[in-house]
């Protein structure tokens, strides 16, 4: 796992966490916000019940009023100055205007606001309206709201029909200024930045809790007529300013008005945005750090992360498994050479436990370290070898031990890292024990093939050569008895056999000379120089200077011949203007050594391709592998024009030097 | 056998009977020869010649147990008078060198013995010593056979020429006397030939053999 990768991964991590968990906060701050709007519309539209109940008691206290006043005995009785004198005390009693109509002519009995003057303006539309309905009705109604003509000033009046032979000829009318439901509205306790607003049956503002002058009279948009129908409910409205309203409203079914309450769009998404924008902020924030924080702690891990993952200060138990997992011996000594902690490897390849093995002198079971565990100098990466472990059962481990010196606060310790040789041992004792067999088995093939050249060289000698002899010898005696012809050709040949005799001699000779063994080694070796020396035409001398060459092995001495021989023969054929061959056999240090030099043409030792030529072609391999056969070894020096010298090395047992 | 002193008596020894039979043959035809005695073994010729003490006895070289250059030498030593001739396959100088040292008077080889061996005898008889005309010429001085003997006076070699020469006539190899010496090979050659030259030395063979004659080596 690459480290970049570890703190990417942290942070997708965090991140994934994180996400979903603000959402799932995000939407219970959305309820919460849905929650609170829900219950400010609530108390909106409690508060328009309420107040069109204030309005409807405001209302049925003044129809209740004008009905009662309608059935006074004055009217009843046509007493009408009486009723008006009444009237009038009512009137400033209770700071309202009561206005008595007459139907029939139109004109106005008597007017509060005016005793004592008999004007006949003209009715109103809106009031004439509302006489018309309450006489249809027979009790008193509340007219919409209309300009009232004298004062300029918005009112709304109520109508009650004076019943007299059941006609209603006579309407008293109370007219309520606008001003006075603007005053009910204004008392309302409503949520800030609420407007309370009260509509008539044309959809034309009776009052308003907030700028009632500018409003009041006025009619409202269209869309309000198409929802008024409704007992209550609510619509929106883009007011003047262009602030989006929302209304919510109540009919009242005693004056067919609407109360509306209405809060700007703002109030009431307020809250909703506010908690969305502080939550976002909020989020956003945590977020952010809690990024940052993993992306820091991040690179913490990361470095702290080491190529497998694991952490660099290894806990103890991945210790353990490092250490248990080592697939050679580990052994900890203390400064005591006390083994004080091993590895599985170690415990398995020795048939111990580990408790068997804390505490136990190292020497039990490994050879300490050479200088003691105590010596602070030791060697390392130099593994002993050739030494040996014991088993708890008792056997013998061939093992390497490279022995390195710890220091820690507990004091000096020696770590031994032991492995097993075993099979490297057996393998290398197999190939050598291979080879030794091959060399044995060369050798006796070398030595077969001496026996059968001593045996034919034997035959022709002691049995060819002897008959050949006795037939010579017979014919001699044949010859005496013939006559000169006879003699003659018998003569001839006996010169024939003479020459077969010399030829059987030389193939004899050249089998294996039988002076090896009845003149000795010397002799036949002078002997072959001589003859060497005579047919190649090159000046040989020899040497021996060792008075014991016939106590050596047949092997050796037969070696030893052949070396010689191959050498001359690699002479006469290689060595180039070679004038003097010197043959020198002599005791060296630790046997026999023999000497050929040459003064040819030479090579060039020092060119190891030219060498490996010579090796093969020279004939040196087969007297090297003569030579190995019997334990010697041959060193050729030479050099370009100064000639070749062969150093023939052949050990001897002790006893034969 | 006769007693006539005037006849030669000739012993005959050969480990093959048949040579021995065709050689007896050529003897008896001699008429002034006569046989001594005859052996097929090296020990029993020494038996029966110390007896008969022949004029000529006739040795053959090859025959087990004791070969004919040990016979040779204990009847030279024994009975000076009898005169003893070899007769071998044998063509080599050393075989030659051999019986010759060992007191032989005559060297016949076997494949001429038909033709040569009566007068070879005659002339050992004589006085005189035979050798074979076909290996006569072994007897010449060989190519080989220079003494070698420097001047006795000892020449005026350097410290490390005759340090070189000690080591090579101990037959150490150039590169070994090198390491030895703590110089290099060339150094090693140049001493080495300039040494031989000084003493007028050929070859490592005569120079093994001066050593030798100078108590260089430690030993024989």
């Amino acid at each position: 796992m690459r480290g970049r990768s570890v703190r990417f991964r942290l942070c997708l991590f965090v991140a994934a966490i994180l996400i979903p968990s603000l959402a799932a906060a995000g939407v219970v701050v959305v309820r919460a916000a849905e929650a609170h709007r829900e219950q400010i519309v609530t108390s909106l539209r409690e508060k328009a019940r309420e107040v069109r109940d204030t309005v409807d008691r405001e209302i049925v206290a003044a129809k209740n009023l004008l009905t009662v006043l309608a059935s006074s005995r004055f009217l009843q009785n046509g007493e009408l100055l009486e009723f008006e004198r009444e009237a009038l005390q009512i009137s400033q009693q209770i700071g309202i205007q009561i206005v008595l109509r007459d139907s029939r002519t139109g004109h106005q009995v008597f007017n509060t606001s005016f005793p004592g003057q008999r004007s006949i303006p003209r009715g109103n539309p809106a009031v004439l309206a509302a006489e018309r309905e309450a006489a249809a009705m027979k009790k008193a109604v509340v007219s919409n709201v209309f300009l009232a003509t004298p004062r300029k000033e918005h009112v709304v009046v109520v109508v009650a029909p004076v019943i007299r032979n059941g006609a209603a000829e006579l309407f008293l009318t109370m007219g309520i200024r606008t001003r006075r439901f603007a005053d009910l509205l204004e008392a309302e306790q409503v949520e800030s930045g609420a407007i309370v607003g009260l509509v008539d049956r044309n959809n034309v503002i009776v009052a308003r809790s907030l700028r009632h002058e500018e409003y009041s009279g006025t009619a409202i948009p269209t869309e309000f007529a198409a929802n008024a129908s409704a007992a209550g409910g609510v619509w929106t409205s883009v007011s003047r300013l262009g602030v989006l309203n929302t209304w919510y409203y109540r009919r009242s079914v005693e004056t067919g008005w609407f109360v509306a309450v209405g809060v700007p769009e703002t109030v009431l998404s307020g809250p909703l945005k506010t908690s969305l924008a502080q939550f976002a902020g909020a989020g956003a924030l945590l977020f952010a750090l809690a990024m940052a924080l993993t992306y820091q702690i991040g690179g913490r891990v990361e470095r702290s992360l080491g190529a497998m993952g694991v952490d660099r200060e290894p806990t103890r138990e991945e210790f353990a498994v490092l250490f248990d997992s080592f697939p050679v011996g580990v052994v900890l000594v203390n400064g005591d050479g006390r083994i004080a902690l091993t590895n599985a490897a170690l415990q398995k390849r020795f048939g111990y436990r580990h408790e068997e093995l804390v505490g136990k002198p190292i020497e039990a079971m490994l050879p300490a370290p050479s200088d003691g565990p105590r010596e602070p100098e030791v060697r390392p990466l130099a593994p002993r070898r050739d030494v040996f472990g014991r088993h708890k059962n008792g056997d013998d481990i061939p093992v390497e031990i490279w022995w390195n010196r710890i220091g820690t606060r507990n004091g000096n310790f020696a770590v031994a890292t032991v492995v097993d040789v075993t099979a490297r041992k057996l393998a290398a004792e197999r190939l050598s024990a291979a080879l030794a067999e091959r060399d044995e088995l060369r050798r006796r093939l070398m030595q077969a093939f001496e026996a059968e050249r001593l045996r034919l060289a034997h035959e022709l000698h002691d049995q060819t050569g002897q008959s050949l002899t006795a037939v010579m010898l017979e014919l001699k005696g044949i010859e005496q008895r013939m006559d000169d012809d006879g003699r003659g050709q018998l003569r001839s040949l006996r010169k024939q056999l003479e020459l077969m005799g010399q030829s059987l001699h030389r193939i004899a000779w050249e089998l294996r000379p039988a002076s090896i063994d009845e003149l000795g080694l010397a002799a036949a070796i002078e002997n072959y120089v001589a003859e060497w020396s005579r047919t190649a035409g090159i000046e040989a001398d020899f040497h021996c200077r060792s008075g014991c060459l016939d106590r050596v092995s047949d092997e050796i001495r037969t070696a030893i011949y052949r070396v010689v021989q191959e050498a001359l023969t690699n002479v006469a054929k290689h060595a180039r203007g070679a004038t003097a061959v010197s043959i020198i056999v002599e005791h060296a240090e630790t046997g026999l050594q023999l000497t050929v030099e040459d003064n040819g043409c030479g090579f060039d030792a020092d060119d190891r391709l030219a060498g490996a030529r010579h090796d093969a072609g020279l004939g040196l391999a087969g007297m090297r592998e003569r030579l190995s056969l019997i334990g010697g070894n041959l060193i050729v020096e030479s050099a370009v024009d100064l000639g070749t010298t062969l150093f023939a090395r052949i050990p001897l047992e002790p006893a034969n030097v | 056998m006769s007693d006539v002193t005037d006849r030669t008596r000739i012993f005959l020894c050969d480990d093959h009977p048949i040579v021995l039979a065709g050689l007896r043959n050529l003897i008896l035809d001699e008429p002034d020869f006569e046989i001594a005695g005859v052996a097929t073994s090296g020990s029993a010729a020494l038996k029966t010649i110390r007896d008969c003490k022949p004029d000529v006895a006739v040795i053959d070289i090859s025959m087990p147990e004791i070969n004919g250059i040990v016979v040779t030498r204990r009847l030279t030593e024994e009975l000076p008078a009898t005169k003893v001739m070899v007769l071998t396959f044998h063509e080599d100088r050393a075989y030659l060198k051999q019986a010759l040292d060992a007191g032989a008077r005559g060297y016949v080889l076997k494949r001429s013995a038909a033709e040569n061996l009566v007068p070879a005898v005659r002339a050992v008889l004589t006085g005189g010593i035979y050798v074979d005309p076909a290996i006569v010429g072994l007897m010449l001085p060989g190519t080989h056979a220079r003494s070698g003997r420097p001047a006795a006076a000892m020449p005026d070699l350097t410290e490390r020429e005759t340090e070189v020469l000690k080591l090579a006539s101990l037959g150490f190899t150039n590169k070994e006397i090198a390491r030895r010496l703590d110089v290099g090979m060339k150094t090693v050659e140049t001493f080495k030939s300039r040494g031989l030259a000084k003493l007028g030395l050929k070859t490592p063979a005569e120079l093994v053999r001066y050593a030798s004659a100078r108590g260089w080596l430690g030993e024989v």
